[in-house]
C-alpha cells in the first residue's frame, strides 16, 4: 500500500476516534455547546476524507456511503482491512 | 461530583454488613477543556489530555473536620 493511501486511511481513522470520544463526552455531557462544535466540526472533516479516500481508492463499506458507477469496485482488491 | 450508592441500605444488606457502613465511591465529573489533535488523540488512546496516566494528582484540600 503506497504512503500517500497510508496516511489518508490513518487520517480518517484518527478523525473517527476523535468522533467517539466526542461521542462519549456528549452522552454525558449533552448541552456542552464547545464540545457539540468540535463534534460536529470532525464529523464533517470525516465525510471530507472518506470521501476523498474512496474517490481515489475505492469503497470502504459494501454498501451505504458510495456508489459503484462502472464496475462493482468493492470487489477490487485490497479490501480496507487488507491494507 | 457524582455521587454512586446514595440511599437507605436495605435490611438485607444491614444484616450482611452486620451494620457496618457501605462504601460510597465518588467519580469527579469531566470538564472539557481541552483536547488533543486526531492524530495525537489516537495514538495517546484519548484525546483528553486529563484523561492519560499517570492522573495529575488533585489539588490539596483540607480535610473536613467532624
Amino acid at each position: 500500500m503506497d504512503a500517500e493511501r497510508r496516511q489518508l486511511l490513518d487520517r480518517l481513522v484518527a478523525l473517527q476516534f476523535t468522533a467517539v470520544e466526542l461521542q462519549l463526552y456528549l452522552d454525558t455531557h449533552p448541552d456542552d455547546q464547545r464540545a457539540l462544535a468540535d463534534f460536529n466540526a470532525t464529523v464533517q472533516d470525516m465525510a471530507g476524507v472518506r470521501e476523498l479516500y474512496e474517490s481515489r481508492y475505492g469503497p470502504l463499506l459494501s454498501y451505504g456511503f458510495s456508489s459503484s458507477p462502472r464496475s462493482w469496485r468493492w470487489v477490487e482488491e485490497p479490501w480496507p482491512w487488507q491494507t | 461530583m457524582a455521587q454512586v450508592g446514595v440511599g437507605e441500605a436495605t435490611a438485607a444488606e444491614d444484616k450482611s454488613f452486620q451494620g457496618g457502613e457501605l462504601a460510597r465511591a465518588y467519580v469527579p465529573v469531566q470538564v472539557y477543556t481541552r483536547r488533543l489533535s486526531p492524530a495525537e488523540g489516537w495514538k495517546a488512546g484519548t484525546i483528553f489530555p486529563e484523561l492519560i496516566r499517570p492522573y495529575a494528582p488533585a489539588p490539596r484540600r483540607g480535610r473536613r473536620r467532624r
